[in-house]
């Protein structure tokens, strides 16, 4: 019984180091149990197995976790596991080391030992046959680099990549290692074997260590140094030895263990020693005794493992069915049914001047108590008025020393350890139950009630209020110091009656919601109105603002409101409690912050439901002591304000993996890490790739789930002052970025709101296709060649097609054509006619040499050419001429430019209005080349002095003609193939259309393509 | 047409960003006889400034401009001086933008790779108070005006539409086939000033056009085809 109540008391205190602890009552029943805060994560959590082996932190921060199912990387949020697909010889791991150049050392069961680097598994060839050498039992370092390997077949070492043996140690070649400890000042190595027992290396020397009588040969299971130099080594069951200045200690049952192995010691961050059993829970040493923690502490499994203390004062436990443990501080107390509490659905709490809590709860009226505990407070021992008042909701304690407390019908006063009131029979409280109650400063009391009315109590009279304000329930009532009183009601706002006036001022405009829940006016005379859904809202001065999700108060139902001393509100609400900074909520609310930090409480941090009670005044308390006290639907919980923030360092943001199209990519690490601001690393989107999904961690394990994240790309179309906030989202996403360079920036907050001091950034790289790029568009201008031109319309046309086929949106290719036609048109064609120009004034310049003459006109021409040849691949890249309009417009122009200056008068009809028909791009081109080259006949062979070109539609088949009064030929002489006309054939006959030559000697000759203008396809 | 050429120069000036194609074009005209480059501007906002004062005989102005498009400047150009013949000059044969310029108040347009000898006699037909236009412009002006027919009367602004008469339609129509205007003239058996008013006042209707709202409304749904 005596070892129950010290290990009570014990985790008690280990709770309560920070929480300054009022005066317990002294009726209250001793039974405050507070064990630490335990979270665990087993396979349901994306652990790929529930035996955890091993368990050790690198420097980067991520956890690694040894299971029978492979290693595995935890960050506080995900799990990764590592097997046998990378890497590793087996997924059987049984140890994990840390080496002083942070590599990652792996033993495992049966299949040696290999470390992790850089992502790699690298696997240490084994070379002795002896057997049990397989399987790692424990790793040290020592201060050369030297890695010592214990195995199940010997000591081994390892350094420099290689195994070997050290033949100083022949005797531990072939005995079984259960454990190695490098002594804190590195001095010596300590090594527990099965056969000598435990020995030590010191300065190159081997001595047994022998324990105290009765223990002599000391066959240790585990070893550990703490901090003060003692060595600690589990020997057996039930019992730990301790060697503390060379003065033997034996603990045992009687000091609080369990009949099981202690399978591991550590030290936790704060300086508690803790001892895991092979089957009976976890231990914790103080005072000299071990107190146990179990299963019915929440601990998911009593066979421990492994145990890791981390630098932010978490416990990690190791177990061999219940995954990983993390024990944590508790940041909150809850005090509930256990610590009496029977009825947890609490209400109102008010706190006499003797420091006891009274407490409304619904159905189990009131208790009285304090952080000890809680009993039912009776105040008549036949219990005839539990009936009006089973149901508390208000419970106030007035500056006269007197207790307030309503319920279903009735106001009930304690005065002087007695009833000194108990009204039930007014009209007024006949059919509602009261809700609210407020006193003011000139000794009275307001009171609100479910049926919406108000009453003043002075000096043993109740006045009601005249105007009933609401149909509805009272839910809070607030007073200023000019006696003006602050309504809420549940559903019409907030009234506000000015003192000794009959009427009241309805305030709703500005409110996210008119159901108020609570209402909190504080001393620069700013009104908190918590609301139903509407979240948190302040009225000064007329005028109220609302605080939202969107500026990073996520609470919507507000029902709590209490001020601590340093300026931050403490709002309970439905989804937990949260601690806002009253300057940065005013600083929003003048605009000049746009995201409001927020501390929230919730399951996490050991309140057993999030959901605060509301709806009743006085709603939160603040105790004499400072604590912050909020009820909640199961229990109420404290909060110490002036806890100090825990001083973990502004989180630090790490890249975890880069998708590219949903595909992995590696990054291309920039030389030099420490200026990782200046050179970041650089992902390299290949051309056509557009969509990325960039993730990123942060890893912490005290509050993960509270880390929030921001980012930004800077480079891309938007204001680059723009953060995105991503909240607990580790995931970035963009798709379709443009070609270009960007820099990801990302910023993560700890639970406190305290942003990295620095972005962690990313460079991204979307390389362009190469007609994408500034030097293509420059360097086609300096191809002067029709080969170039047709070669460039031959591989436009191919990417086309290509990416047609692949994006299959049509849009996306337009836009692209259209982008190149205008490319096109700025570039090739300014350069070109600036060469024409140049050979005009070099004609004026040298008008006497005829050779210099001869070559500038070729200038020119050539030019000219160059820059027809470039107008026709525009135009037929351009898809806005994709219709027959088009086609015609350009038919026309075509045929009036190749005339000019040939003597053959060239005459045109063509319809006036076209109809809108789309011409698919590669029918239009087609037809023109056919078209064009019917024209070259003409010239070459016609002998013509006219020449009509005419276009016909009819539903939808397109006629176009070539007539010329040439000498035309027989069709007959004319070899098949001769004059094109094989061309023409064959282009026509790949759209579906035909080409028709018409000619006989001497009547001129006419070329007539016909083509259909809805596509077929 | 050698009798207009006077003993005065024809004062040219030029919009074009481009500065070597701005040089290039200021050396040929400065080079040929009875042309003077006046003056050459860079943008739009220059080339106003300087022309209210300067007063040319005729402007050459590039097509896409950077900052104010051409367009636009021609536009108010013609404001500032409603009978000073613009020239639009283009790279590139785009049937929009040229005939949207027509509309803005330009009476020609010229390709950029043009030779010298077309580009100074289109020069001269302009300052004579000629209206050359093309018979791909010519079928478009014809399929402008049918359009704005079209157009519901609620659409339009029935006071400022200004229809084209059978006759200007019949000098279009025979031009869009092919023929010269000395040509037209004999075919309509109307003299060959005529025919050039007639253009001239095709070109001003075009151009009234453009001021009306009902414009806006064909080309808003033009774009949306």
């Amino acid at each position: 019984m005596a070892f129950i109540f010290r290990s009570i008391l014990g985790a008690a205190l280990f709770i309560l180091l920070t929480l300054p602890v009022p005066a317990a009552s002294p009726n209250g029943p001793a039974g405050l149990t507070q064990s630490p805060l335990i979270r665990s994560w087993g396979t349901e959590a994306g652990l790929p197995q529930n035996t955890v082996t091993a368990n050790v932190q690198s420097p980067d921060g991520y956890m690694w976790l040894g299971t029978h199912d492979g290693l595995v990387r935890f960050d506080g949020v995900r799990f990764k596991t590592f097997g046998l697909e990378s890497g590793l010889p087996t997924v059987d791991v049984s140890t994990l080391f840390v080496d002083h150049q942070g590599v990652l050392w792996i033993g495992t069961y049966g299949a040696g030992l290999c470390c992790l680097r850089q992502d790699h598994i690298q696997v240490m060839a084994e070379l002795s046959s002896q057997p049990g050498s397989d399987t790692i039992t424990s790793l040290q370092e020592d201060l050369t680099g030297r890695l010592w390997v214990g195995t199940s077949g010997g000591l081994r070492f390892c350094k420099d990549g290689k195994m070997f043996d050290q033949t100083e140690f022949t005797n531990l070649l072939h005995t079984r290692i259960h454990c190695l400890l490098r002594s804190r000042d590195g001095q010596t190595m300590w090594i527990a074997s099965v056969a000598d027992g435990l020995m030590a290396v010191h300065a190159g020397q081997l001595d047994p260590c022998l324990g105290p009588p009765g223990h002599e040969k000391i066959v240790g299971r585990c070893l550990f140094e703490d901090r003060q130099g003692a060595l600690w080594v589990s020997i057996g069951n039930g019992m730990v030895l301790r060697r503390e200045q060379d003065v033997w200690r034996v603990f045992n049952e009687q000091d609080g263990l369990p009949f099981a192995y202690i399978t591991s010691l550590t030290q936790s961050a704060d300086g508690t020693l803790w001892a895991g059993s092979l089957d009976d829970g976890l231990y914790r040493f103080a005072n000299d005794h071990f107190v146990g923690l179990h299963r019915a502490d929440m601990l998911s499994a009593e066979d421990i493992r492994s145990l890791y203390p981390d630098p932010e004062g978490n416990l990690w436990v190791g177990t061999r069915t219940g995954g990983v443990n993390r024990l944590s501080k508790r940041n909150v107390l809850v005090v509930a049914a256990p610590q009496g509490l029977t009825n947890d659905f609490t209400r109102s709490v008010a706190e006499t001047a003797d420091g006891t809590l009274w407490v409304g709860t619904v159905g189990g009226s009131l208790y009285s108590g304090g952080l000890a505990g809680f009993r039912p407070f009776r105040p008549e021992p036949d219990g005839l008025l539990i009936y009006y008042y089973a149901e508390v909701d208000p419970v106030l304690a007035t500056p006269d020393g007197s207790l307030w407390w309503g319920g279903n019908g009735a106001l009930l006063q304690w005065k002087n350890q007695r009833l000194a009131g108990v009204y039930t029979n007014l009209a007024w409280i006949k059919n509602v139950s009261v809700t609210a109650l407020q006193n003011d400063r000139t000794g009275g009391l307001w009171i609100g009630t479910s049926g919406g009315n108000v009453v003043h109590y002075q000096r043993g009279n109740f006045t009601e209020f005249p105007q009933l304000l609401t149909r509805s329930t009272i839910t809070s009532l607030a007073v200023d110091p000019s006696g003006n009183l602050w309504v809420g009601t549940v559903a019409a706002g907030v009234k506000f009656i000015r003192a000794g006036e009959a009427s009241a001022v309805t305030v709703t405009n500005g409110l996210a919601s008119t159901s108020i829940r609570t209402l909190y006016l504080d001393d620069q005379a700013n009104l908190w109105i918590g609301t139903a859904g509407g979240g948190l809202s302040c009225w000064h001065a007329g005028h109220v603002v609302s605080f939202t999700a969107s500026q990073g108060l996520t609470a919507s139902t507000v029902s709590q409101i209490v001020e601590d001393d340093h300026g931050y509100l403490w709002l309970g609400a439905n989804s937990g409690i949260y601690k806002v900074s009253k300057h940065d909520l005013l600083a929003c609310a003048a605009g000049r912050l746009a995201f409001i930090p927020a501390r929230s409480f919730g399951l996490n941090d050991g309140m057993l439901a999030q959901e605060c009670s509301g709806g009743f005044c006085p709603a939160g308390l603040r105790t004499k002591s400072g604590l912050i006290c909020i009820s909640t639907v199961r229990g109420l919980v404290f909060i110490n304000p002036n806890q100090r923030p825990d001083d973990t360092p502004p989180p630090r943001v790490l890249w975890e993996e880069m998708l590219v199209n949903g595909r992995p990519q590696a990054l291309a690490m920039a030389d030099g890490a420490a200026d990782s601001l200046k050179h970041p690393p650089r992902l390299v989107v290949a051309p056509g790739n557009r969509d990325i999904e960039l993730h990123f961690s942060v890893i912490e394990f005290s509050t993960p789930e509270k880390i929030g994240f921001r980012y930004k790309l800077a480079g891309l179309d938007r204001q680059d002052g723009d953060w995105t906030e991503a909240f607990s989202r580790r995931t970035a996403y963009y798709q379709r970025l443009l070609p270009g360079d960007y820099i990801f920036h990302v910023q993560a907050c700890n639970a406190d709101g305290v942003w990295s001091e620095h972005d962690t950034t990313l460079a991204v790289s979307v390389q362009p296709y190469f007609w994408e790029t500034s030097w293509f568009h420059a360097g086609t201008g300096l191809g002067l060649t029709g080969l170039l031109a047709s070669l460039l319309w031959w591989i436009l046309r191919r990417r086309f097609r290509q990416r047609m086929t692949r994006l299959q949106t049509l849009h996306a290719i337009e836009r692209e054509r259209l982008r190149i036609a205008q490319d096109m048109h700025d570039h090739v064609g300014g350069m070109l006619t600036q060469v024409s120009q140049l050979s005009d004034l070099g004609l004026q310049e040298a008008e006497r040499l005829d050779l210099v003459r001869h070559r500038f006109e070729r200038i020119g021409s050539t030019s000219r050419g160059a820059v027809q040849a470039l107008d026709e691949i525009v135009w037929a890249t351009n898809p806005q001429n994709d219709n027959l309009a088009s086609f015609a417009e350009y038919v026309s122009r075509y045929s009036d430019e190749f005339f000019e200056y040939t003597g053959i008068r060239c005459w045109q009809e063509l319809p006036v209005q076209l109809p809108a028909l789309p011409l698919r791009a590669d029918v239009r081109h087609n037809v023109f080349l056919a078209f064009r080259e019917s024209l070259n006949n003409v010239l070459k062979h016609s002998q013509c002095s006219e020449v009509w070109v005419r276009l016909k539609v009819d539903e939808g088949l397109v006629t176009l003609e070539v007539t010329d009064n040439g000498r035309g030929f027989s069709p007959d002489t004319v070899p098949a193939g001769g004059n094109g006309l094989a061309n023409m054939r064959a282009r026509l006959g790949e759209e579906g259309g035909k080409a028709v030559l018409i000619s006989a000697p001497g009547k001129g000759t006419c070329a007539r393509f016909i083509f259909h203008v809805t596509s077929p396809a | 047409m050698n009798r207009l050429k006077a003993k005065k120069l024809i004062q040219v000036a030029l919009v074009e960003d481009d500065p070597l194609l701005r040089a290039n074009l200021a050396a040929m005209l400065n080079s040929s006889e009875g042309f003077h480059c006046q003056a050459a501007y860079a943008d739009g906002p220059a080339a106003l400034r300087g022309i209210r004062a300067s007063r040319p005989d005729v402007v050459l102005m590039d097509i896409n401009l950077p900052g104010m498009p051409g367009t636009d400047c021609v536009r108010q150009l013609k404001e500032l001086a409603p009978h000073l013949p613009v020239l639009m000059l283009t790279v590139y044969d785009d049937s929009k933008q040229i005939f949207k310029s027509l509309m803005s108040g330009a009476t020609g347009y010229l390709l950029k790779r043009t030779s010298r000898d077309k580009l100074l006699e289109a020069i001269l037909e302009v300052h004579a108070g000629g209206a050359p236009m093309s018979r791909q412009v010519a079928r478009q002006v014809v399929q402008f005006f049918q359009k704005a027919d079209e157009m519901p009367v609620t659409t339009r602004n029935a006071s400022v539409v200004v229809n084209l008469t059978e006759r200007e339609k019949e000098v279009l129509a025979v031009l869009a086939k092919g023929y010269a205007y000395k040509e037209i003239a004999d075919q309509l058996k109307i003299s060959f000033e005529t025919v050039r008013t007639h253009l001239r006042t095709i070109y001003e209707k075009l151009h009234v056009h453009s001021r009306t709202e009902a414009v806006l409304k064909y080309h808003g749904h033009e774009g949306g085809r």
